[in-house]
């Protein structure tokens, strides 16, 4: 019986959230209202929050943020040999089971590899050019595969806006419900631990700055005898 | 203006400046007449809600950020009347016992002084701006009636207590607040400062009763202003009570800001001077002193969220400057609704003062001038502080050659961050021309070296009078810092691709840099090797403010030297700002000529040139026939027309 009420549960909120994605549109609040309900029945959908193999990813985390280890030997044979970059993208068929975030990784390495690969061969092999050259050549603009001059400056402006949009809800504090006041224990987590010793240099520099403030102020006391 | 005129002004200040000035005076002089009529019909509870209200109103836009003296005075003055009479809040503590503690202050007597005089008499008219204007009653809104009906209760007894003073509350005179307000008597210590006359730590004065004249910080200005307020109150149409109460003696020592009420401007506007997101500047003349002041007008009305967080920032970061090379803030001034920040007035911007077309600055000179700037900049980032808006017309000059930066409405102080931390900056800083192309390529941890790339730009331009790279969006601009300085290298920026937009605009190319062949002729050879090491395309190999003033550059002769007989031979003062409008008409000029000229010709072809309609370019056919002055021709190449 509890079973089967579990399920139907999971079911229902399954159904529900289906309907929200099916519906959502690109506005704030569409996009609010689906994660809010996700995260409210977080507990009954388990598709939503799965267990990522946790090794695999920070190995290709890690992988893509190392330029050392990036490139393979065949890799730097090639760019001795002044060998274009051929290697396809991965791309994973419907019937792969491999989870979505690791594909999605592999791809960034795969791009990352490939445009460490061209900027060495460029160094070592093209020629250098000395003379006037034009934009669009300079940075590939009219290769039509790549992006236009007007979707890398929208990019660049969506990019910035997120980034803003990111710093808006900096403040924000998860607090229990209760009890109603910052216990000690929460005040530790939240503030006190957060706050990081000064080094010595820091330490010089602040009381520094707090010096020159102080001879900035009692100069600008009428009564000062100094 | 008239103080007639003044207590008569529109109530929005944004929309009534923009009227023609003709127009507006005759509107003033009919709402006044109105007012007037319709005083005569007021009673004192209308008096008193309209107060209420625009009590509310005005310290509900203030913010409480402040400290310029008129303005402190002014928000202390009538928060403190209001305390008493509405349960307001009072002045901050703190602000009494400083003042208490004061040597040679007799408490015990003022004490005393305070309940034997002190009074529930509230403040018996609207309170006046900030700048002593006094503003008509605007519409009043139905739902307000019953908030003001609670207090008609408080004004009734009030009237009852006034009755034993035989003072007629319906006949009181509207002028300005200070002349009513000397209805109040002192209290105790922290209260001895008479509403409307003191303030929190303010004065004022009316009439013959005027107190020993304060000097201090605010030095002469503040003196000056004091002794002249007596004469705006001849011209006030109030009569003044005949109930006055003794003010206390102050010390010269006690007095830390003055209240000021005039009828007439302190600083008169001369010109503008300048013009940003920000809003406007201006120089004045401060009529008192006779000296030249830059009024910095806040843009507020475009403002949607209140008082603008970067003139929060600007002005917290102001007040903790106090170099020579670093603008400083005289004052914070409010009026009709705008806020002011006052600087001292600097005759040139660099920018400007490049475009003059016989300024011909030798060695020494623009030595002087980039030591100044780098040591104003070393100050700066010592202070931990980032300019993110250095360009040439940020940079001011006054007529003996002292340079100072200005304009910190970009600028930020330095987050401390620890290991794993990152300062996460936005990378919408810097005006384009002077961007560094990290910053191009969507870095937000970054940090000084942001400033530096700009003044290696303006070391260059010291010597070319020209921007080495302008361009037009962020692709053009890294476009033509990359074809100057060549394409970074795996050697001297291996870790470039780390850069967020770097896969975006990564160089199909290996192009060297011409920087050399460029510049290494136009530059002497320590400048030019400065200007390398300034203009490192890599951040973390660009050299700090500190290792620009020990260069060799400095060292060598011919030593640094301010340029002040030229300066005094120029006629005029330069900034950008007026440099421009110059060329905008200058441009309109010739347009008009090419357009008169194609007329004659009975409509040449493009290919013939004349002038694109479209995008005003004057077309290089056309040019060499006009006689163009310098800065023209400066302009029409850097845009790439020429």
């Amino acid at each position: 019986m509890f079973e089967s009420l579990v399920q139907d549960n999971f079911c229902q909120s399954s159904a529900q959230f289906s309907q929200i994605l099916a519906s959502l549109t690109p506005s704030l609040q569409s996009l609010m209202t689906a994660a809010r309900f996700a995260l409210k029945n977080a507990a009954n959908e388990d598709y939503l929050f799965p267990h990522f193999p946790q090794t695999n990813v920070q190995e290709l985390m890690l992988k893509y943020e190392t330029q050392n280890e990036l490139l393979t030997a065949e890799d730097l044979t090639n760019i001795e040999n002044d060998v274009p970059f051929s290697e396809q993208p991965p791309t994973p068929s419907p019937q792969d089971t491999e989870d979505p975030l690791i594909s999605a990784w592999k791809i960034l390495v795969w791009k990352k590899r490939q445009s460490r690969y061209e900027r060495i061969r460029i160094q070592k092999h093209s020629d250098v050019i000395t003379g006037e050259i034009q934009e669009e050549e300079m940075f590939n603009l009219d290769d039509k595969q790549l992006l236009s001059r007007q979707q890398i400056t929208m990019r660049m402006e969506s990019d910035r806006e997120s980034h803003k949009r990111s710093k808006e809800t900096l403040w924000i504090v998860n607090r229990p419900h209760e009890p109603n006041y910052v216990t000690e224990e929460e005040f530790a987590h939240n503030y006190w631990n957060k706050v990081q010793k000064m080094s010595s240099e820091e330490y010089s520099s602040l009381l520094d700055v707090l010096g020159d403030l102080n001879k900035l102020v009692r100069s600008s006391f009428k009564d000062n005898i100094a | 203006m008239s103080d007639k005129q003044r207590r008569t002004l529109p109530p929005s200040g944004p929309r009534s400046s923009r009227r023609p000035q003709g127009d507006w005076v005759r509107e003033k002089e009919r709402d006044y007449d109105n007012e007037r009529d319709r005083d005569r019909d007021r009673d004192s509870r209308d008096r008193d809600r309209d107060f209420d209200r625009e009590y509310s109103h005005e310290s509900s836009r203030d913010g409480g950020y402040l400290n310029g003296s008129k303005y402190r005075s002014y928000k202390s003055s009538s928060s403190s009347s209001s305390s008493k009479y509405y349960g307001g809040p009072g002045d901050p503590r703190r602000y009494s016992e400083r003042d208490n503690y004061r040597p040679g202050r007799n408490f015990e007597q003022e004490s005393n002084g305070a309940n034997s005089h002190n009074t529930n008499i509230p403040p018996r008219s609207r309170p006046l701006g900030p700048s002593g204007a006094k503003r008509p009653f605007p519409a009043e809104p139905r739902s307000f009636r019953d908030e003001s009906s609670r207090k008609r209760h408080e004004v009734d007894d009030l009237r009852e207590d006034l009755g034993s003073k035989k003072v007629n509350l319906i006949a009181l005179p509207r002028g300005p607040r200070s002349e009513l307000t000397q209805l109040t008597t002192p209290s105790g210590p922290s209260a001895g400062r008479i509403k409307g006359k003191f303030g929190r730590g303010g004065y004022s004065f009316k009439g013959s009763e005027r107190p020993p004249r304060p000097t201090g910080p605010s030095g002469a200005v503040s003196a000056s202003r004091f002794h002249n307020s007596a004469d705006s109150s001849k011209s006030g149409a109030v009569v003044p009570l005949k109930t006055r109460s003794v003010a206390p003696k102050y010390k010269k020592s006690q007095v830390y800001s003055v209240k000021i009420e005039r009828g007439d401007e302190v600083f008169k506007r001369v010109q503008q001077v300048g013009e940003g997101t920000y809003g406007k500047v201006y120089k004045a003349i401060n009529v008192i002193t006779h000296e030249h002041v830059a009024l910095k007008k806040l843009r507020l009305e475009s403002e949607r969220e209140g008082f603008p967080i970067t003139a929060i920032r600007e002005m917290k970061l102001l007040q903790l400057f106090d170099h020579p090379n670093v603008i400083g803030l005289l004052e914070m001034m409010v009026e009709y609704n705008y806020i002011y920040m006052i600087f001292d007035y600097m005759d040139h911007d660099l920018t400007g003062l490049l475009t003059h077309p016989d300024l011909h600055l030798q060695e020494l000179h623009r030595k002087h001038m980039f030591k100044q700037l780098m040591e104003g900049l070393e100050y700066l980032h010592k202070k931990r502080v980032i300019h993110r808006d250095i360009k040439g017309s940020n940079i001011l000059l006054d007529n003996k050659g002292a340079l100072r930066i200005a304009d910190f409405g970009l600028a930020r102080t330095m987050k401390i961050v620890h290991e794993g931390e990152s300062p996460d900056y936005t990378n919408r800083v810097i005006t384009i021309w002077y961007r560094p192309p990290e910053l191009l390529l969507g870095l937000t941890d970054y940090g000084r070296e942001v400033d530096i790339w700009g003044v290696g730009c303006l070391l260059i331009e010291l010597y070319t009078k020209v921007s080495p790279f302008q361009g037009f969006e962020e692709i053009g601009q890294l476009y033509r810092i990359f074809s100057i300085m060549g394409t970074p290298t795996l050697e001297n920026w291996p870790d470039i691709d780390k850069l967020p937009w770097f896969e975006m605009l990564q160089p199909a190319v290996h192009k060297s840099s011409t920087f050399h062949e460029k510049y290494s002729t136009v530059l002497s050879e320590q400048a030019f090797d400065l200007a390398l090491k300034l203009l490192t395309l890599n951040p973390s190999q660009r050299y700090t403010a500190t290792q620009a003033l020990e260069h060799q550059y400095f060292r060598e002769d011919p030593q640094p030297e301010p340029l002040t007989e030229i300066l005094l031979t120029i006629e005029g003062e330069w900034h950008e700002f007026e440099t421009k409008k110059q060329r905008r008409k200058e441009r309109k000029r010739l347009q008009d000529l090419a357009n008169t000229q194609a007329k004659e010709k009975e409509g040449p072809t493009k290919e013939e040139g004349t002038v694109n309609p479209q995008t005003n370019e004057i077309a290089p056919l056309l040019l060499p026939s006009v006689s163009m002055n310098t800065s023209v021709r400066e302009e029409t190449s850097s845009l790439g027309m020429a």
